[in-house]
């Protein structure tokens, strides 16, 4: 593979499912796992992503491609966020793993506060049902905490 | 909303502390303590000290809304007004549960103002209830014996005892003797401490002609309770905090002009000195004590020289920028003299860059870094009533509290 010569410097991302992404070094440098690699000179010409699919990268990209540019005001930037997190909570959440792994803290921030969201309302019978989650109380201990946070079980929504 | 189940074959990022900790910080706390019964971790995750810290210093710390204390004093007596006891003015969602709440109807007037989401309501003087407006928790005070004259101004100050989730609170009533002492004032203290449940009466000597104003709430910051004085005497502040002393209180002398005080009220800065805030007519002035009160000697009064300014607004310089701040002498159509100027309402309790005022039916806040000044609640019409009211924000306590149970 031929290095580039252009002024501006690329990198090629080589996702877990063997895709490679070429892109602009100042965009991929937003995530600090990436960063990191360049600085310490460890990454050869192909970085290799293990954790991250090219169906997330693409997304990601999208993302990281948006913030770089400085041109975008405050507000417009707020409403590419509010739109980027607009997607089924599955795909947020494979996001947030890769955010969390490519350490790019404002992606995280903003998929995090959208399960969050999500959630707020909801009770946690919603919520394990939705996660998959086992309770693992016993009818007792679970009774004791509902006990001691009556008011926190007032106004949730219907399931 | 359609939401798919969570496929199982696929690794599932809620189980992963670190984003559930995320998602965990990004909730309002009714939410957080609601999903503690989601299962064990989720309940381990969130008791943690380290999350607790790490959300008490996420969280977005505003007001809820105001509560309103509806009375009038004409001389040595409180007279309530004919509208519903306990009043709050909600500024956001959450605030609008409030108004909802049926027990507080039954819980009197708000008498003694807010301390950490809780509030001291009841009638003064003598019959005092303390709550949680949040989660109708109340704790009924025993009666407490009242001297007849003059009317108690009353106090409140509620705080996080240990770890236990429970609060500990103080509710002081004070009078001074309202007869012509010319050198020296008598103190009457009655202190309840929910860690005692009983009443505690103190009656002390002050060196000073200091008469408090009757039948006020007293500001208190951190666990020390300000009165103030009725006029003009040589040292018109008076600042207790039981903690330290029972029958010893510093006094202080208001900075600035003292004739041109008309309203004021008190804060705390980022480095924990006394923060105070003085306005009239023309604008306002805020000015920080030189040290800690802990600082200064009981029997060394503390003067005029030791405040420091800080900051000074004159209202007709931000009229330009801020019609809504008109020169007040261009509404001389109000009868109530009052009714002319900002009040002073209150400091955020965590951060004394922003101020809260009263102008006519309007409730602003100002920013002392940025010098913005924004509307934050607006009554419909401009109702006479309202206008000597005193004014409350009113923040929930971050983390949730209990009160110890009520003993009568």
């Amino acid at each position: 593979m031929a290095t580039t010569t252009t002024e501006t410097k690329m990198l090629t991302l080589c996702t877990s499912d063997k895709q490679q992404f070429q892109i602009e070094e100042t965009i991929a440098l937003q995530a600090v796992t990436i960063r990191n690699m360049v600085e310490d000179e460890c990454a050869s010409n192909v970085i290799p992503l293990p954790n991250v699919n090219s169906k997330i990268m693409i997304q990601i990209i999208e993302y990281l491609k948006k913030h770089v540019d400085s041109s975008v005001s405050k507000e417009d930037m707020e409403k590419f966020d509010s739109a980027f997190v607009e997607k089924k909570l599955s795909e947020i959440f494979d996001i947030i793993l890769a955010a969390n792994y490519l350490n790019i803290k404002n992606l995280l921030d903003i998929c995090c506060q959208r399960v969050a969201d999500v959630m707020k309302n909801k009770s946690p019978e919603w919520v394990r049902r939705t996660f998959n989650i086992v309770n693992d109380f016993t009818a007792e201990e679970e009774a004791k905490i509902r006990k001691e946070h009556e008011w926190a079980f007032e106004g949730v929504d219907e399931d | 909303m359609g939401l798919p189940t969570w496929d199982r074959t696929r690794m599932n990022p809620i189980n992963c502390d670190d984003i559930l900790h995320e998602i965990f910080l990004r909730l309002p706390i009714k939410s957080v303590v609601r999903f503690k019964c989601v299962a064990t971790k989720w309940n381990e995750l969130i008791s943690t000290p380290y999350f607790r810290s790490c959300y008490l210093s996420s969280v977005k710390y505003s007001p809820l809304g105001f509560f309103e204390s509806l009375k009038v004093i004409r001389g040595d007596k409180i007279y309530y007004k004919d509208m519903p006891p306990l009043s709050f003015l909600p500024i956001c969602e959450e605030g609008e549960d409030i108004n909802s709440l049926s027990f507080l109807k039954d819980v009197g007037y708000l008498v003694g103002g807010v301390s950490n989401g809780f509030i001291l309501c009841g009638w003064n003087p003598g019959r005092y209830v303390v709550c949680n407006p949040l989660t109708n928790q109340l704790f009924c005070l025993p009666k407490v014996r009242t001297r007849r004259y003059p009317m108690p101004t009353l106090g409140f100050s509620c705080e996080e005892a240990d770890d236990n989730g429970l609060v500990r609170f103080k509710v002081i009533q004070a009078t001074t003797t309202s007869h012509d002492v010319l050198t020296e004032t008598t103190m009457f203290i009655d202190i309840f401490r929910s860690e005692t449940s009983n009443w505690k009466q103190l009656v002390f000597p002050i060196a000073t002609n200091f008469i408090m104003k009757p039948g006020q709430i007293c500001i208190v910051i951190k666990g020390v309770f300000l009165w103030l004085d009725i006029d003009h005497n040589e040292y018109d502040i008076a600042a207790y905090n039981p903690n330290l002393s029972e029958n010893q209180l510093w006094l202080l002398q208001r900075p600035g002009d003292p004739l041109k005080v008309m309203t004021t009220t008190f804060g705390e800065s980022s480095d924990g000195l006394l923060v105070y805030a003085t306005g009239d007519t023309y604008g306002f002035e805020i000015w920080v004590l030189r040290k800690k009160l802990s600082g200064y000697n009981f029997s060394s009064k503390i003067g005029r020289d030791e405040w420091v300014p800080r900051h000074t607004v004159n209202y007709q310089s931000i009229s330009i920028e801020y019609p809504m701040m008109v020169r007040f002498s261009e509404i001389s159509h109000d009868r109530c003299y009052f009714n002319k100027f900002p009040h002073m309402v209150a400091f955020h309790p965590q951060d004394s860059t922003i101020l809260y005022l009263k102008f006519k039916h309007k409730i602003l806040w100002y920013n002392v870094d940025t010098g913005k000044l924004e509307l934050v609640y607006c009554h419909g019409n401009n109702d006479p009533n309202r206008n000597d009211m005193g004014l409350f924000p009113y923040f929930r306590a971050v983390w949730p509290m209990s009160l110890p149970p009520s003993t009568s």
